[in-house]
């Protein structure tokens, strides 16, 4: 897997909610959305997360990126009121480098994690150091942070840990095992060999080797998050994110986790909650394979399209629930209708609609307008 | 992009061709590849007044190592790091000219971020022109139609070490395994 493959994964997931509240959300949970506190605009967190996956191939700039996000909160009338000038405003340098750093090293240090705990990589090195990468004028006090958490110090202070030992997911604010550790950290981690970890006491010569860990399994961000459907924390998602979130026999997932598992055949079909007509809306996997190969990557043929990839799909419970344009249909799409959902680049997402049948097509244009 | 930076054969190194071993072999040249670009970064100097960037750092984020057959491959998908390592002429994409901040106010940052606060100096018949800031007349870049970098094979430890680090990983990977068993 790679970074953007990592980052587009994940479901786009608006709210108005604060950080204080996202990271009261399960880590495991959480980690399967593409968010920003208290960013509402699903539009903003698809350009986000689309230039963030192209960032982290190293293909655009974070200069870029700025530029271009800060001319779609300006089309879409963003105003921070009180928080002109600080983290919370969208349009800070602050706040854009925090979104997209911190997005692009967690992608980073998640596909390094699976590299690092491979059968042969956990026997050949089972035990990271948490080191300082970048300096920093402020740094946090990861000393006392480490013992607090339950870690040891070897060598006269060294912060070692095996790499499955939960030290690591509890030294860090988002609850991962690997870093960034918290916003703008500077911290690290370092392998340690089997040899200076016998050396040093981590661990003893025939102790039976780590187990691959959980995060693996979780690679496709397939493995369920538990939430019992009654509970007080599932009434406070559904209060919070609406119809963005899906609770089936005790099981919460993202909507976007949701079509991503139509689109891949886990589940046969789905429906995407009220529309802008009120009515809801069937997506079916049958669709979406003969679909994926027309519209996605090299498939996509025609010349005023632009290829989609597998993150787009996303997008539609947004522009079934909320289209920038409805438009009829002519020509082949006669008697239908069109959704269209603009993208930052000024192409257009295209949803087309039979009244009776559901969805007939869905692509990205450089025409909008129904041209 | 994602770009090999380096291909290693691992073949020589007498470990057969077990896809475990291999699997180690690879992430011991990560290591060495990670903590040689961390110092790279410790040591780097930057221009007077400029932010530290912590490129190499950031680029010791994006390495990942694979191992496939009797071959491992070193990546880094990180922006500029071929061109640093293999060197070459960078040209404007769009435009006439590349735009280099001579300014900390301008670190990090193309001028189309800053929008259209600066005006244009290009004296006729000089190769260089400059982008003024209109408010405090500053110089914040220089423009040039052209700028070759020199190849720094220091980028990536020399193969040797790379070599040495996949060797010392495969034999730590099997002392683990055999004092499981």
């Amino acid at each position: 897997m790679t970074a953007a493959e990592r980052i587009l994964q994940k479901a786009l997931v608006a709210s108005s909610i604060d950080s204080g509240q996202w990271n009261g959300i399960q880590a495991a949970l959480r980690d399967r959305a593409f968010f920003s506190a208290q960013v509402a605009s699903v539009q903003f967190l698809h350009a986000a997360r689309e230039m963030i996956a192209a960032r982290s191939t190293g293909d655009i700039s974070e200069s870029e990126i700025r530029r271009d996000l800060r001319r779609l909160l300006k089309e879409e009338g963003y105003d921070p009121r009180e928080h002109a000038g600080t983290i919370k405003d969208l349009r800070t340098r602050t706040r854009l480098d925090l979104i997209i750093q911190t997005n692009t090293q967690q992608a980073r240090g998640y596909v390094q994690h699976l590299e690092a705990t491979n059968r042969g990589a956990l026997a050949a090195f089972p035990a990271y150091e948490l080191v300082r990468a970048e300096r920093r004028e402020k740094p946090r006090a990861w000393r006392e942070r480490w013992r607090a958490a339950g870690g040891r110090f070897y060598d006269a202070g060294r912060m070692i840990a095996l790499k499955t030992d939960p030290v690591w997911a509890k030294i860090s604010r988002f609850g991962n095992p690997f870093p960034p550790f918290d916003f703008n950290s500077g911290m690290g981690v370092e392998d340690v060999s089997y040899g200076d970890c016998l050396r040093l006491g981590v661990v003893k010569a025939g102790d039976p080797p780590q187990s691959p860990p959980e995060i693996r399994m979780n690679a496709s961000l397939q493995a369920e998050v538990p939430c019992r459907d009654d509970s007080p924390e599932a009434d406070w998602l559904r209060d919070k994110f609406a119809d963005q979130i899906d609770f089936r026999h005790n099981i919460a997932k993202w909507r976007g986790n949701l079509i991503a598992d139509v689109l891949d055949g886990r589940e046969k079909k789905a429906e995407i909650g009220s529309g802008y007509d009120g009515r809801k809306l069937s997506i079916s996997h049958n669709f979406f394979k003969a679909h994926l190969e027309k519209h996605v990557g090299e498939n996509e043929t025609h010349g005023a399209n632009i290829p989609l990839n597998r993150g787009d799909y996303d997008l539609l419970p947004s522009i079934w629930r909320n289209p920038d344009r409805v438009l009829p249909g002519h020509g082949k799409d006669e008697g239908r209708v069109l959704l269209e959902f603009d993208a930052i680049d000024g192409s257009t997402f295209r949803l087309v609609v039979d009244k009776d049948t559901g969805i007939t097509s869905f692509y990205r244009t450089k025409n909008p307008g129904g041209a | 992009m994602k770009i090999t930076l380096k291909t290693i054969s691992l073949k020589g190194l007498g470990f057969g061709a077990d896809k475990i071993v291999a699997q180690a072999m690879a992430r011991g040249i990560s290591h060495a590849v990670i903590r040689h670009l961390r110092h790279k970064n410790a040591i780097a100097r930057h221009s007077e007044g400029f932010p530290k960037s912590n490129y190499y750092a950031r680029a010791a984020q994006a390495v990942t190592t694979a191992a496939a057959g009797s071959v491992a491959r070193v990546e880094i998908a990180h922006e500029g790091l071929a061109l640093h390592y293999y060197g070459g002429i960078v040209y404007p994409r769009r435009g006439k000219a590349l735009a280099i901040p001579i300014d900390p106010a301008a670190a990090g940052t193309w001028p189309s971020e800053r929008g259209g606060e600066m005006s244009l100096v290009w004296p006729r018949g000089k190769r260089r022109g400059l982008l003024i800031d209109e408010k405090t007349g500053a110089a914040l870049y220089r423009l040039v139609p052209r700028a070759p970098v020199k190849a720094d094979k220091g980028v990536l430890p020399p193969e040797p070490r790379l070599e040495r680090a996949a060797a010392a990983a495969a034999e730590d990977c099997l002392a683990a395994e055999r004092a499981e068993t």
